[in-house]
């Protein structure tokens, strides 16, 4: 089976039988070649007045690399068994980072109102000749929220370098 | 109050670069702007700082100072939602919304779920957006002019949206990141530079600041003051108070020496007041009136429900950041999804180091002119801050130098609220020869000034704070849940975005035209975004749920590439190509219109 790094023009001769006929969705064509033309959502909505994306040639930048990779990567394109399985697990990894991001800071910042409602002497207190809550909103907040975003940088690149490990070996 | 020659040399320069960049250097910036991209050299840095620069509007440059002016702390959740936006768009959206490659909202609606309806529910709400968001800037305009020139407010509003449609129609500046960025610093700075020349100057003072402000008095005037009302107020005095009075007060005519007792007083327009250097400020009904409810959070502040009201604030401000028309296009500059993510954090630096400025601004504006609490229209603070502190030139120096900065504020966040509705209008709604681009960028600015004109203007901040709500119970769940979600359909997303901007677009307009009910459900309808955001994520995924059957059969594809990186090949290195003529580093709006002037 091989895998033609694009196809012909439409509209040109004697239809090629071995080409599956556009818009249809079985999943022969999903293969790498789908990959490459991706832009354009597949049926051309016919309400859009822009005239439907022209058919393109479009070669694979980094061949070797490409190479070296296709076949973990058509499977990870043809949604097969362990190409699914690979992608699932990113997503669930990078939706378990930022969820967790997420609670922490909604626990943390999330908490502030009601602490300030309801410790009034905490929010009367002092520090530097400033009151705690503008301390705390007005400068300490920023900081924190860099922070968590740092870490999420780091715990994002680290499940990237995971997933990109597994499928180049 | 006569007119700031810096300051009116100052705006005009401010618009005339504007104008002339988009004007002139269109070749320049198209040509700059695909070779940065093609080489892809604009860095994260770069980019933040262009981020920054178009989300920082007059909300933020005025708006938060003044509400830090009247409500004291409470408006500190301003600043902070504003930044911790940027922190869910870091963990959720960033960088798979770059590797979709989609340029807009509509455009990711489409390609996830392959539906035209949603691409069209989408348009509808992003025109709505821009509209709710553009007619906040346009109303600081008009503040803006009518402080610096005492001209009335609506040559202001008529004004400035004339410069912003014209900049926009001649090709607008947005195409360009170098722009964008310098604007970031060029606000950063004008907000800066007065309040370190305050600090320092008036540094003997801080002892009498700290006295008066920590004690449980309400502020007082540091000078002689007058006051003229425009527009019929309640006053709340704690002290009696003894002034002078011109006009009608508790719809009695005076003219003369007046005594104020404990307790509420009705002011008509066009009425003078005068108040004695030392005098307790009376301040609008509803706002705390004492230095200790105003320091204090949750305590004294206008709502009746402050937990509610500062938890769907926070909520609104968080999730609605990403849903804002005018910041996604931005992030299509990031070479791919890592530097999206990069971008974003470094965003969340500069925006912590800016709102510094506008906190500091409003606690200065506290002791020096608390006769803006007087009227309730605090968010000309900034804007006269250092001409009640300074003398003479010094304060027409630094006086021009906020101007600028204000102008430039709301210069580029119009436009580019502007360009995304005009982009959006010209493909997706008006057809035949309406499609024309300098048509739709007309019509995206004329509606918004009419309703700036006629809708009575709210503080700044908080009518952009309901913007944020809309965003947040529209496209917030349809990004998060399209990303995250494989199992959304296009039914379900519709659903969702039809009742959460139905329901959230409803009670802002109630708010801003003032017919907002009492109790509970006025409470929602003054900040909806904590009822309607859940609403409308639980509609999407409930309806999704029942009409499984339309799930998108290429939804592993388009998961896939969204979060695989990069350098998998999944996605084309460079921006995907697209029908018709699309510079790289142009928002479609732009990159459209382009095939229309050409």
């Amino acid at each position: 089976m091989s895998h033609p790094y694009g196809r012909p023009p439409p509209g040109q001769g004697v239809p090629n039988p071995y080409e599956p006929a556009p818009h249809t969705h079985d999943h022969r064509r999903r293969s790498l070649e789908r990959l490459v033309d991706i832009p354009a959502p597949v049926p051309v909505p016919p309400a859009r007045q822009s005239p439907p994306p022209k058919r393109v040639r479009v070669v694979l930048a980094e061949r070797k690399r490409a190479r070296r990779v296709v076949r973990t990567l058509a499977e990870v394109e043809e949604q097969t068994g362990v190409g699914e399985m690979l992608v699932k697990q990113l997503i669930r990894a990078q939706l378990v980072a930022a969820v967790w991001l997420a609670l922490v800071v909604a626990v943390t910042i999330g908490a502030l109102p009601l602490v300030f409602m309801y410790v009034p002497a905490l929010a009367e207190q002092s520090v530097l000749g400033l009151r705690v809550p503008w301390l705390v909103l007005g400068f300490a907040v920023y900081p924190f929220m860099l922070a968590v975003g740092w870490l999420y940088l780091r715990l994002t690149d680290r499940n990237e370098q995971n997933f990109m490990n597994v499928v180049e070996d | 109050m006569q007119a700031n020659l810096y300051a009116l040399v100052a705006v005009a320069v401010v618009a005339l670069i504007t104008i002339g960049i988009g004007g002139f250097g269109v070749r320049f910036a198209r040509s700059t702007s695909d070779f940065l991209v093609a080489s892809r050299t604009v860095n994260p840095r770069w980019n933040a700082a262009a981020i920054s620069g178009e989300y920082l509007s007059a909300a933020s440059f005025l708006g938060i100072a003044g509400l830090v002016l009247k409500e004291g702390a409470d408006a500190l959740w301003y600043p902070v939602g504003f930044t911790g936006g940027y922190l869910a768009l870091l963990l959720f959206v960033a960088a798979p919304l770059r590797r979709s490659g989609a340029y807009t909202l509509p455009d990711f609606a489409e390609l996830r779920l392959g539906s035209v309806e949603v691409r069209r529910v989408a348009t509808l709400l992003v025109v709505i957006l821009g509209w709710l968001y553009l007619v906040p800037q346009l109303q600081a305009a008009g503040l803006t002019i009518t402080v610096l020139t005492g001209w009335a407010n609506w040559v202001g509003v008529f004004l400035v949206a004339l410069v912003v449609i014209a900049n926009v129609v001649v090709g607008g500046m947005r195409a360009i990141t170098f722009v964008q960025a310098f604007q970031y610093w060029l606000k950063l700075s004008a907000l800066a530079v007065p309040v370190f020349v305050l600090l320092v100057t008036q540094a003997g003072e801080y002892t009498h600041a700290r006295t008066t402000a920590g004690a449980d008095a309400p502020p007082a005037f540091p000078a002689d003051t007058t006051v003229q009302v425009e527009t019929d107020v309640i006053l709340q005095v704690t002290e009696p108070l003894q002034l002078t009075a011109v006009g009608e007060v508790d719809n009695a005519e005076v003219d003369g020496t007046v005594y104020w007792g404990v307790g509420n007083h009705e002011v008509s327009e066009d009425t003078t007041l005068g108040f004695s250097a030392g005098s307790a400020v009376p301040v609008v009904a509803g706002e705390p009136a004492h230095n200790d409810g105003w320091l204090q959070p949750m305590h004294g502040g206008s709502s009746e429900f402050p937990l509610f009201a500062t938890y769907s604030l926070i909520i609104a401000t968080f999730l609605g950041t990403m849903g804002l028309p005018h910041v996604l296009v931005r992030y299509y500059t990031n070479p791919d999804g890592r530097a999206a993510r990069a971008s974003t954090m470094l965003v969340l630096a500069l925006l912590g180091v800016f709102y510094l400025f506008p906190i500091i601004s409003g606690m200065l504006a506290r002791l020096y002119v608390p006769q803006l609490l007087v009227t309730g229209e605090t968010d000309a603070a900034v804007l006269l801050l250092p001409g009640a502190v300074l003398d003479s030139w010094p304060a027409r120096l630094l006086g021009g130098i906020v101007a600028a900065g204000a102008f430039a504020a709301f210069l580029s966040t119009a436009s580019g609220l502007m360009v995304s509705v005009a982009g959006v209008l010209s493909t997706d709604v008006l057809t035949g020869r309406a499609r024309d681009f300098r048509f739709a960028a007309l019509l995206a600015g004329l509606v918004p000034m009419a309703f700036a004109l006629s809708v009575a203007s709210m503080d700044i901040a908080r009518m952009v704070g309901l913007a944020f709500a809309v965003a947040a119970s529209t496209f917030c769940p349809l990004l998060v849940l399209g990303i995250w979600w494989r199992k959304l359909t296009d039914v379900g997303a519709v659903a969702g975005l039809l009742l959460g901007g139905g329901l959230s677009v409803m009670a802002v307009v109630a708010t801003a035209v003032g017919i907002a009910p009492e109790g509970w459900f006025g409470a929602i309808v003054a900040q909806p975004a904590a009822v309607t955001v859940p609403l409308t994520f639980f509609t999407m995924v409930l309806v999704s749920k029942v009409t499984a059957n339309r799930i998108p059969h290429d939804v592993a594809r388009v998961l896939a590439r969204l979060h695989a990186p990069e350098r998998l090949g999944l996605v084309p290195d460079a921006p995907p190509p697209r029908p018709g003529p699309a510079p790289l580093a142009l928002p479609p709006a732009t990159s459209r219109a382009g095939r229309h002037r050409r």
